[in-house]
């Protein structure tokens, strides 16, 4: 029989560690594995982090930016200001949909475009790195590629008003700006889906597609049963990764609108940005970063509970 | 009941004797959705190459076609910075970064799909958190940790390619190992258990079934990691020298507007754009090929 | 199998002794030798002339100290922001920086850069060797100065004289009721051609027009002692609206220029699409020299009459331009400050600056250099008139929270604008709120 034989609902309940029936032999946890990643992601990633997290209690402006371990301690005042007199809250709303929309429309063409090309079509291999390029083009050339095809006599306003249709002349100034920013994002970042849900298919095992066939399904039965259950894992992983990846991004915002950003699109990166880097309020722009991961962690949290960490790992692969 | 053919594929109710089992979608709306989906993608592309052959001050008036073609953009963008010195510190920072956080994230995700152990979902969870951490916040504090290693320790990192990879890789880890678990999670222990019977330590078991059957989730780590180092600019900015700088900093020059009157290279920033991009698509191009179902080649034969 | 673990210790180790040396060789300060480090910013429209320009200098440097000068560099303003941002920060970082001037004020609130004394004045020259005007923004005071003018990049307005001389005017505005009028009768909106171009979208622009509006009519953006922050008072509320006024009451521009940034205006100009651009520097020459107006354009002061006025109030100031330039000054952490002033002398004589501003496309610094620049180049004499004309903006170090508080109000504004009007007390809200907080920087200022 053949172990690759994958059958839904088999799941083999063992336990991770279960022990080899091998007599004399100790298990070996190569535990050491991880080290190396835990060394520099407690260097590089945590100590700053932390470094930053203690700024957010710091008066720390241009002021007292020299001396800053000197800078006097404030407690929870850049907090409070963040949350009650700054913009934060609105950026932090506006942040919080413009990511959950872009995701919710990229990640349908990424799933259909991973779908188009999983199996024989001419050209696979082009057409399958032709689909990145919008993805791996530098955000800074694609905010301003797009800052110039968005402007009131560009080529965006030119193709609408061929079809009929109304172009606006704030594209990148007023409330259509936000749209503006969610289309761009679209565009630039279906591939992330993409990439992961081609991986994905590729790992669904052959026989599980022919066993459908043989059992006659249509297409869309074939995805709703088959492809959509083996993909759960790395969809999911795309989904929470992509609204995360949204949530931060700075550069395309900033690129397109510029700072000080219209008020329909001052996302959260870029006011966290103007606040530290332009007003040299260092404090305040700590603080806001650490409130907006406490809102983050919300659906980070969700994700971690629906992928059911302690399960084992199952056969069928969950 | 079977309806196996000689050639061992499944015969479809329409006769067709070699259908492709991995194409999910009928063949005419596959063709259609590809269209779509390329046009989607391509058409801003090209309307990008265009650009890079239009006069700034054609681009800059709002004109679509180019009054004139502006060829010796392709020409000037290598002069008006070290493009190329620029391009070969991304793709080496890029790279390196890719494959040691990649084979870092292998290891770590192998312990957290196949053991238990103190701190196994804490360590997750983490890693999902700090992928949430918006880099601006680090930017200063990361300096700091770095040039205080050449204060404290002697090694001056400022300005290294070494400093670029290290930060990279690590922003790129948790992603990556993410990445990592949820493909090894489709990998069934069964195949494991069978390696181990044969004599194979868990190591082994690593690299020898686990790995080979999960090429494409590496490949996908790899992609993802290595478009952390490329499109970098803040970490870059600041870590950087003239002679370790990256494309991705280069490129600012030309975008970036100039107070009092200049119109920036547009031109020149499609080009070295368009010209960046290649790489990437490149080394997928090469790499795609070896996104094939592994749990049907090379399973054993029990 | 213990290989497994032997092998990927290996496999790492042989990664780890690659990396250290593919990459460490390469990057970084070079050790060796007395060197100088300096932060210039990239010049994109002279990239080639910028590379020889530095080679003569680190040449010339090393001809006269003995030492090697490292170039460091910066592409926006953002990024050169951050760069001090994080040297001081780190107490690491280039000894020498060429700094905006508007943004000197911030960088001498950080304390991170050295006053220059007396002494120093003299090694480097002398005060008397500058154009004066240009030493407006090197401190708040000539006893805490910390900034060495390097190039002047005076404010003013380019004209197109076909245009002009088709329309029957004679000279360039004098007054901006008087280029209000001359706008209007060049305007030919049928044919898509303006009197002016402007760019409301712009993140820079903007503020000058509202600061030179203000002054010239009297008022101040910060009150003179430096305490109370002005952005609330009516004669910043009446610039503003005569900034906007240009368009929705005056018409004397295009509709779409709500959406321009100062790439787009210019573009305008350089087309043919509008007889005036206000508020250029000679960094528009490589733009105007390779269009269509080539030959057809030349400079101006800024009109020094604020809107609605027919003379200068009392009080009001002949603000034709902001001291715009760049300034270099020493980091606090340097410790190299006799090299840093060698520097500066060397950069700061005239062969040095004529040079320079002749490669690089701005004005000299030094007087001298600044007058015989003037003789050489008749075009560019106009903005040398203007460079007398300069106007220190606010030496404090609540700056940015002024520029980019007035910055916020027009950016705030233009959807209103986009529709033909704006809302003057949406406006005063506006201006409020930027108040607030420039008032706040000014309170942390004086702790």
């Amino acid at each position: 029989m053949s172990p690759a034989t994958v059958l839904p609902g088999r799941a083999r309940g063992a336990g991770p560690s279960a022990p080899v029936a091998r007599p004399g032999r100790r298990e070996r946890r190569p535990l050491w594995l991880m080290l190396p990643g835990l060394a520099l992601l407690g260097l590089v990633v945590v100590l700053p982090f932390g470094l930053a997290v203690w700024m957010g209690f710091l008066d720390l402006d241009q002021y007292t930016l020299r001396d800053w371990l000197g800078a006097p301690f404030i407690g929870l005042a850049n907090f409070t200001e963040a949350l009650t007199t700054s913009t934060m809250p609105h950026s932090l709303w506006l942040s919080v949909t413009f990511a959950l929309l872009t995701t919710a429309v990229a990640a349908p063409i990424g799933l259909v475009a991973a779908l188009t090309v999983n199996g024989r079509v001419p050209a696979r291999g082009l057409v399958r790195s032709l689909y990145l390029v919008p993805y791996v083009i530098p955000q800074f050339a694609t905010g301003s590629l797009w800052q110039m095809l968005l402007q009131p006599d560009g080529a965006v306003n030119k193709v609408l008003r061929a079809f009929g249709l109304e172009g606006s002349n704030e594209w990148l100034i007023g409330p259509p700006a936000f749209w503006a920013l969610v289309a761009v994002d679209v565009w630039a970042s279906w591939a992330f889906i993409y990439l992961m849900a081609l991986a994905g298919l590729q790992t669904i095992s052959t026989e599980l597609y022919e066993a459908a066939d043989l059992d006659g399904v249509t297409w869309r039965q074939k995805v709703r049963y088959v492809v959509l259950p083996q993909l759960r894992g790395p969809l999911s992983l795309g989904l929470i990764l992509s609204t995360l990846q949204h949530f931060n991004n700075f550069t395309l915002p900033f690129v397109l609108f510029g700072s000080p950003a219209p008020e329909a699109v001052n996302v959260l990166p870029v006011n966290i940005y103007q606040t530290s880097f332009q007003v040299f309020r260092f404090g305040l722009g700590s603080a806001m970063s650490v409130l907006a991961l406490i809102i983050l962690a919300i659906p980070a949290w969700i994700y971690l509970r629906s992928v059911r960490l302690d399960a084992k790992p199952q056969e069928a692969g969950a | 009941m079977s309806r196996r053919g000689v050639s061992g594929r499944g015969v479809s109710r329409r006769g067709v004797s070699r259908r492709d089992a991995q194409a999910v979608l009928p063949a005419r709306l596959n063709g259609v959705l590809i269209a779509l989906i390329l046009a989607f993608a391509m058409v801003p592309i090209l309307f990008m190459v265009l650009m890079s052959v239009t006069p700034d001050s054609d681009i800059a008036g709002g004109t679509v076609w180019p009054s004139h073609l502006a060829l010796d953009n392709y020409v000037r963008m290598w002069d008006t910075v070290a493009l190329g010195s620029g391009l070969a510190n991304s793709v080496l920072v890029a790279a390196v970064s890719a494959v040691v956080a990649t084979v870092f994230a292998v290891g770590a995700a192998y312990c957290l799909t196949r053991f238990t152990f103190v701190g196994r979902r804490p360590y997750l969870a983490v890693l999902v958190f700090l992928q949430s951490v918006p880099q601006v916040l680090l930017l200063l504090p990361l300096f700091m940790v770095f040039s205080s290693a050449a204060t404290y320790l002697g090694l001056p990192l400022v300005g290294t390619r070494l400093a670029l990879i290290v930060a990279y890789l690590t922003f790129a880890l948790p992603l990556a190992t993410w990445v990592m678990v949820t493909y090894f999670r489709k990998v069934p222990e069964s195949l494991e258990e069978a390696g181990l019977l044969d004599g194979l330590s868990r190591f082994g078991t690593l690299w020898r079934i686990v790995v080979p059957l999960s090429w494409p989730g590496m490949v996908v780590a790899l992609v993802f990691s290595f478009l952390v180092g490329w499109n970098d600019v803040v970490i870059a900015s600041v870590l950087s020298h003239p002679d370790t700088r990256t494309a991705a900093v280069d490129l600012q020059v030309f975008g970036h507007s100039i107070e009092g009157g200049a119109i920036p290279q547009y031109g020149q920033l499609m080009g070295a754009s368009v010209l960046c991009s290649i790489p990437v698509v490149a080394l997928y191009l090469g790499f795609q090929r070896y996104l094939v179902s592994g749990l049907t080649a090379g399973s054993d034969k029990g | 199998m213990h290989r497994g673990r032997g092998l990927f210790v290996g496999v790492i180790a042989v990664l780890a002794l690659l990396l250290t040396g593919i990459t460490a060789c390469g990057g970084g300060p070079r050790g060796g030798g007395t060197q100088l480090r300096v932060l210039v910013a990239v010049d994109p429209q002279y990239p080639e002339q910028q590379r020889a320009w530095l080679d003569r200098v680190t040449q010339r440097f090393k001809a006269k100290s003995g030492a090697d000068l490292t170039f460091e560099t910066f592409a926006s303003a953002g990024e050169e922001q951050t760069k001090i941002q994080t040297s001081i920060v780190s107490g690491d970082g280039p000894d020498v920086y060429h700094l905006g001037s508007t943004f000197t004020p911030v960088a001498f609130a950080t304390k991170g850069f050295q006053v220059l004394s007396e002494a120093d004045w003299q090694q480097i020259g002398g005060r008397d060797r500058f154009v004066p005007e240009s030493l407006g923004m090197s401190g708040p005071d000539p006893a805490h100065q910390i900034g060495v003018p390097v190039s002047t990049r005076p404010y003013g307005m380019v004209y197109n004289t076909a245009m002009f001389r088709a329309a029957g005017i004679g000279a360039p505005p004098a007054a901006w009721d008087e280029f209000v009028a001359d706008a209007k009768r060049l305007n030919q909106p049928a044919a898509g051609v303006y009197g002016t171009a402007l760019d409301y979208a712009d993140g820079y622009d903007p503020w000058k027009f509202i600061w030179m509006f203000t002054l010239q009519g009297g008022g101040r953006l910060v009150s003179d002692d430096l305490k109370q922050a002005r952005l609330d008072s009516p004669e910043v509320g009446a610039s503003v609206g005569a900034y906007f006024d240009l368009l929705t009451r005056h018409h004397v521009a295009d509709p779409k220029s709500v959406g321009w940034r100062s790439a787009q205006a210019l573009a305008a100009f350089v087309n043919g699409k509008a007889a005036m651009l206000p508020m250029v520097t000679p960094n528009a020459v490589p733009a105007l020299e390779g269009s269509a107006v080539k030959g057809q354009y030349a400079f101006a002061p800024m009109p020094l009459v604020p809107p609605g006025a027919a003379s200068r109030p009392a009080g009001g100031l002949a603000a034709g331009t902001i001291v715009s330039g760049d300034n270099i000054a020493i980091a606090s952490y340097s410790r190299q400050k006799d090299l840093a002033l060698s520097y500066l002398e060397l950069i700061t004589s005239i062969d040095e600056q004529l040079d320079y501003s002749q490669t690089l496309g701005v004005l000299p610094a030094n007087a001298e250099a600044a007058r015989r620049q003037a003789e050489a180049h008749p075009q560019l004499a106009p903005l040398v008139a203007a460079e007398r004309t300069a106007v220190p903006t606010t030496f404090t170090g609540a700056w940015s929270d002024v520029q980019l508080g007035l910055a916020n109000v027009v950016t705030q504004s233009l959807p209103a604008l986009t529709n033909g009007s704006y809302d003057p007390d949406a406006v005063r809200g506006l201006l409020a709120q930027a108040n607030q907080k420039v008032q706040s920087s000014l309170n942390r200022q004086g702790r």
